[in-house]
């Protein structure tokens, strides 16, 4: 598939494929008829994080670099990705390396803000562990003022902040667009609702899909934080009573709902924070179907899908999505597993 | 405590009504995040409302192109998913006030970009997060001269008028939503911006903005009908 180099204008123009893991069988379709697919009953569950402005630019050993925050700690320290000099058009990949620091040392990031190194990591020394100076408020102003989006060198341009964000976006949890969401419009969501579908959200801090450091992005996702709403913990204990089916919209909720089952054996209310890596073997507990974007089999993701559909569909998915000119990537068309 | 654990966006909040208001709202139990343009001013504005409660400082200007998504974030990330928006930050142009005859591009634009489009690029980027969770509150605050025709208020009155409409097709547009958007007229104040465009007029003859907030605040507190308009009553 082609990378989306471009937000659709039109957010509903955008193509669904529904991938009908029973039946064996693709329908081509629009995002807009999504709710044709959905069944009274339905819990439908939506990563509600917004994206922050997770990349910093900023001077360490004396070189320009680039910090991407990879999520927040319980305590108020980040774990970050340091990149070598270089900007969104490169490729992540081709970027020179980052110089090495050392616990205590400073990244100058400009305005009067600061990361400080806590932890360097074992095997990739660019992962860090930093605490930002100044911290609460002051940080965020300051982090709103200098940072900006996560960029995709696929991309012909700087996405601004406002492009990257779903429509139903709360707290700034996610250092990337939790991307399978970026179509559903308010619209949407009131059809799901009056086809008799419940619709509720969690928050899950989507992590950095690319990292410039092949070993690293094996161990891809770090560990994320989430937090699940009492109605929305509600919503799923009923709805798996019922055998009624859990929609998750992304990965991200796929990966957060089946995480805090693996751990208590239900989905609890409230924070919780998991590095489930999801793939072919992983048993499904919670995420009946799953709304994503359309991955093609290099991506991470792609692991994911395969929980949820045999391989040979989706191998078909693929090739019917080039040939009918779907878009991939973060910005691009989408498939409906169920 | 009325308004306990809600979180709420108050724009114009370095003084008069959106101070008073910032200032009622947190004494109810809100997290406030206090949105203006200065920062002295602002964080001056911040301190007299943490003697009463939660509040926390967010310099942005609400005309420019780029401020609400920064908004959003970063008020979400100080205290969490936002409950209620109040857009009460305005500019009346340059003043003394001038007929339109005599008002320039830039000035008219400028009004627009504070008075409308602000407020609606803020409610775009804040309402969604609103409608998934099936709650919220946005509050436009409008002006007599949205409805009656003062001579030299053209800008400022046109686009107070802009807002109630926007306030009104945001209502239509979210009804079954459990979001409810309104928009209230506070009538004459006793604030800088009034003496700004009035200068003589007699103190006395003004409403006190601290009391026109306590009664927008339980105004907001009876779960007024979406789409509505309000006179806010001041206690007497």
């Amino acid at each position: 598939m082609i990378a989306a180099a471009e937000p659709r204008a039109d957010r509903r123009a955008q193509r669904l494929m529904r991938v009908d893991v029973a039946r064996g069988t693709l329908t081509d379709g629009r995002v807009a008829s999504l709710s044709e697919h959905a069944r009274p009953g339905d819990v439908w569950v939506l990563n509600d994080a917004a994206t922050l402005p997770a990349s910093l630019a900023g001077r360490a050993g004396g070189r320009s670099v680039e910090l991407r925050l990879a999520g927040e700690r319980a305590d108020g320290s980040w774990r970050a990705v340091l990149f070598g000099e270089g900007s969104w058009r490169d490729d992540t990949d081709a970027r020179p390396a980052p110089p090495v620091l050392a616990p205590g040392e400073a990244i100058d990031l400009g305005g009067g803000l600061d990361a400080r190194v806590i932890e360097v990591d074992d095997r990739s020394p660019r992962l860090l562990t930093v605490r930002f100076e100044p911290g609460g408020d002051a940080f965020w102003r300051a982090l709103y003022a200098l940072g900006r989006p996560v960029q995709y060198s696929y991309v012909g341009r700087p996405l601004r902040l406002s492009e990257v964000q779903t429509g139903f976006a709360g707290r700034p949890w996610a250092v990337e667009l939790p991307s399978a969401g970026r179509p559903l419009d308010a619209g949407l969501l009131l059809q799901l609702r009056r086809r008799g579908a419940e619709v509720t959200s969690l928050t899950h801090a989507a992590g950095l899909s690319a990292t410039g450091d092949p070993d690293l992005d094996a161990r891809l996702p770090l560990p994320e934080r989430y937090d699940v709403p009492e109605r929305t913990a509600d919503a799923i204990r009923r709805a798996l009573a019922d055998g009624r089916r859990v929609v998750a919209v992304g990965t991200s909720v796929t990966r957060a709902l089946e995480g805090a089952f693996a751990l208590h054996g239900e989905v609890p209310a409230g924070p919780g924070e998991t590095g489930l890596v999801i793939g072919p073997r992983t048993p499904l507990r919670v995420v009946d179907a799953l709304l994503t974007g359309a991955h093609d089999p290099q991506s991470s993701h792609y692991q994911l899908l395969r929980a949820f559909a045999p391989d040979t569909l989706l191998a078909r998915a693929v090739e019917r999505s080039t040939a009918l000119g779907y878009l991939g990537h973060e910005l691009g068309d989408s498939w409906l597993i169920a | 405590m009325r308004f306990r654990n809600q979180n709420v966006i108050v724009t114009g909040a370095s003084r008069g009504l959106g101070l008073s208001l910032s200032r009622h709202f947190a004494a109810e139990g809100a997290r406030v995040v206090m949105v203006a343009r200065r920062v002295g001013p602002l964080e001056e504005a911040v301190a007299q409302v943490k003697q009463v409660g939660e509040a926390h400082a967010l310099p942005a200007d609400v005309g420019a192109p780029d401020a609400a998504a920064e908004i959003a974030g970063a008020a979400a990330a100080m205290v969490g998913a936002i409950d209620v928006l109040v857009h009460n930050a305005s500019t009346l142009g340059p003043v003394p006030l001038r007929p339109l005859a005599e008002t320039s591009d830039a000035d008219f634009d400028a009004a627009f970009a504070v008075n409308l489009a602000g407020p609606f690029r803020l409610t775009r980027a804040v309402v969604g997060s609103m409608i998934a969770r099936q709650t919220g509150v946005v509050l436009h605050v409008s002006s007599d001269a949205a409805v009656d025709a003062y001579p030299t208020w053209g800008a400022y009155g046109a686009s107070k008028a802009a807002l109630d409409h926007l306030s009104r097709v945001w209502a239509a547009e979210l009804h079954g939503t459990g979001v409810r958007v309104l928009a209230v007229d506070p009538g004459e104040m006793d604030t800088r911006m009034h003496a700004d465009a009035i200068p003589d007029a007699d103190p006395a003859s003004l409403r006190d903005p601290d009391a026109v907030a306590a009664g927008i605040v339980t105004l907001l507190a009876r779960s007024p009908r979406s789409g509505a308009r309000v006179q806010v009553e001041v206690a007497s």
